[in-house]
């Protein structure tokens, strides 16, 4: 019997969740993008802002974001959540902490089950957008799925520490939306960095949220290859997450 | 599975001594003693819920916790289980220890907590299969354990159900299901049969009592006294953390000196005169009065009987022996009742 066995079990069984239920799952992955194409759209119609690079509409400007807003949303809210209900609305964790497996092991199968989900949803958003946004499809968009790994891995991480560590649905919701966000609108989302005060700039570009939604941007709307500054950055960021989300579970659950 | 000779070698142990003495010094074989607590303590803040408990369970048998809501079973099983960790002292399953060796004590144990472990979101079969697999059991055995177990526990029919078309009783079987399914050398029961109705009750204990006799060692707790006295082997009586009686039923028992209990109900202007009348009378202890009742422990049945119905024989409506019973311990060992 061997760790990475368990850890394919409890994906598995993740996985066969969100498949399950995948009609509401997918709901806001294809709402969330048309809701914002269409009331940008309508609000925004043909302006012209004067900063946009050439041929690019503010529509298809934000939509990097919001995508990469699906990916992060799903990651800390489906990990959490899921989390959160097994261990304080069910009897199944307890189930699944009294067999062999580690809480190294569960936890790690955790937020690899919810970086799979986000992939998922980020794709499907993707997909979406392509239908209403004349978006350009080239060769560097295979280096999207794995972006969306990374963000996806980077924000589970952090639902598994708080769907660990909160007791109630309506915590986890207030924090998600607390933290979510401010560093996706401070992120760059509606703007672009370059356009802020200087010393504003400096705050923006540590946000590892900013480098997300950049390393979008330069993927899809100028089909560029070159992200692998942000990619180190949050894969970076990814290891301390990774660790202090096991460590803190690691405490919560065996006391 | 294990052979039925350890079995037998079990029910040949002398009474009470060696195995159950909790002195430290007692030469023990380990290869009789399947779980050893050695001063296992558990504080939550400053409520002390287990309390430097010693105990020795031998191999092959039942063994029964009893002790009230709030004793501190479940918080034992629990640090068994390896779901809780220990404040002080510590405790060994199969000689493996419960702090350092948490995983290979949880592939060796099956454990059937007091709440219903099971997953709601996948249905019998799957809850069975996702445990095998977590237990490393190989995908060529699953389908076949899977079987084995639902006929044991008699879910066969429903083995496609959604966990919440189960009855209580049917949650509560699935539960023992898939302690079984990674076959068990001890199998860990926390009020298995609290809330059920007296039939399912009824088919636990059978279940409980043929896996004994497959060789499986089984603790189950309980605040039943009837249940640990149909069903254990031996009994450790719990209470606020402490383990404050142990031996078989039966010993447990005569620690009341075999003595009966005599019940009477009499006319209640007489009460007061019969309880007068037996003061200072060698047949008869501890003598109490709760309305037109009136009771006392006596080891001397005739001489009680003769000494109501001679002289009271007008006031005595009703006259009742009866055995002592592991409640009684308890009462009076603690001088509470072991019900809240
Ligand atoms: N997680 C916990 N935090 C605080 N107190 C607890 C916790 N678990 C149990 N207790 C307390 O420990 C004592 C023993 O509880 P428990 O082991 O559940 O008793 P039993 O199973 O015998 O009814 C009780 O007073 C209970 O309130
Ligand atoms: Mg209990």
């Amino acid at each position: 019997m061997s760790s990475s066995h368990r850890i394919w079990a409890i994906v598995e069984k993740e996985m066969y969740v969100y498949f399950k239920y995948f009609h509401s799952e997918v709901s806001f992955a294809v709402l969330f993008p048309v809701f914002m194409i269409w009331t940008m759209g309508i609000g925004l119609g043909e302006a012209t802002i004067d900063w946009l690079p050439e041929g690019i509409s503010y529509v298809a400007f934000i939509m990097p974001g919001l995508i990469m807003m699906t990916v992060i949303s799903t990651g800390f809210f489906n990990t959490g959540f899921v989390m959160m209900f097994e261990k304080e609305y069910s009897d199944a964790f307890d189930g699944l902490i009294q067999t062999p497996v580690t809480t190294e092991e569960i936890a790690l199968a955790k937020i690899v089950a919810g970086t799979v989900k986000s992939l998922i949803n980020g794709l499907i958003s993707m997909v979406v957008v392509l239908v209403f946004v004349d978006l350009t499809v080239t060769s560097s968009w295979i280096l999207l799925p794995v972006l969306f790994a990374a963000c996806g891995f980077f924000f589970s991480c952090i639902g598994l520490a708080m769907g660990t560590w909160l007791k109630r649905g309506y915590q986890l919701g207030t924090l998600g939306n607390l933290l979510i966000f401010p560093l996706t609108f401070f992120g760059g989302l509606f703007f672009a960095v370059s356009e802020l005060p200087e010393n504003l700039q400096v705050v923006v570009n540590a946000n590892p949220v900013t480098w997300m939604i950049t390393a979008m941007r330069e993927v899809v709307l100028y089909g560029s290859w070159d992200v692998g500054l942000e990619m180190l950055g949050i894969l970076l960021i990814c290891i301390p997450l990774y660790l202090g989300a096991w460590r803190l579970f690691r405490k919560l659950v065996v006391n | 599975m294990k052979s039925s000779t350890l079995f037998s070698h079990t029910a040949t142990l002398p009474p009470t001594q060696g195995l159950y003495a909790a002195h430290p010094s007692a030469p023990q074989m380990d290869d009789d003693v399947v779980i050893r607590l050695d001063g296992l303590t558990k504080k939550f803040d400053d409520l002390v819920a287990v309390d430097g408990v010693d105990l020795e369970i031998p191999r092959g048998e039942i063994f029964g916790l009893l002790g009230p809501n709030g004793a501190g079973k479940t918080t034992i099983i629990r640090m068994l289980g390896g779901l809780s960790l220990p404040t002080s002292g510590g405790a060994t399953v199969l000689g493996l220890d419960i702090v350092k060796e948490t995983s290979e004590v949880k592939s060796r144990i099956g454990v059937v907590p007091q709440n219903n472990v099971l997953d709601r979101d996948i249905n019998v079969r799957q809850n069975l299969s996702y445990h095998a697999k977590l237990h490393g059991i190989p995908a060529g055995d699953i389908e076949s354990k899977i079987d084995e177990v639902l006929t044991f526990t008699e879910l066969t029919a429903k083995r496609d159900a959604k966990i919440d078309e189960l009855s209580g009783g049917m949650k509560r079987r699935l539960v023992v299901a898939k302690a079984m399914m990674h076959s068990p050398e001890v199998l860990i029961l926390d009020e298995p049969t609290t809330g059920l109705d007296p039939q399912s009750r009824r088919l636990v204990w059978d279940k409980v009592m043929s896996l004994r006799d497959t060789g499986i060692t089984i603790i189950l707790t309980t605040h039943y006294m009837d249940e640990a006295d149909a069903l254990c082997d031996h009994i450790g009586i719990i209470d606020h953390g402490k383990v404050i009686a142990l031996g078989t039923p039966e010993e447990l028992k005569a620690k009341l000196g075999h003595e009966i209990l005599l019940i009477a109900q009499l006319k209640v202007e007489a009460r007061d005169r019969v309880r007068e009348s037996l003061e200072g009378k060698p047949f008869a202890y501890d003598v109490t009065v709760e309305g037109n009742k009136l009771q006392f422990r006596t080891d001397d049945k005739k001489a009680a009987a003769t000494h109501l119905l001679a002289h009271y024989a007008d006031d005595v409506e009703t006259l009742q022996f009866r055995e002592p019973t592991l409640e009684d311990v308890f009462i009076e060992m603690t001088g509470r009742e072991l019900r809240e």
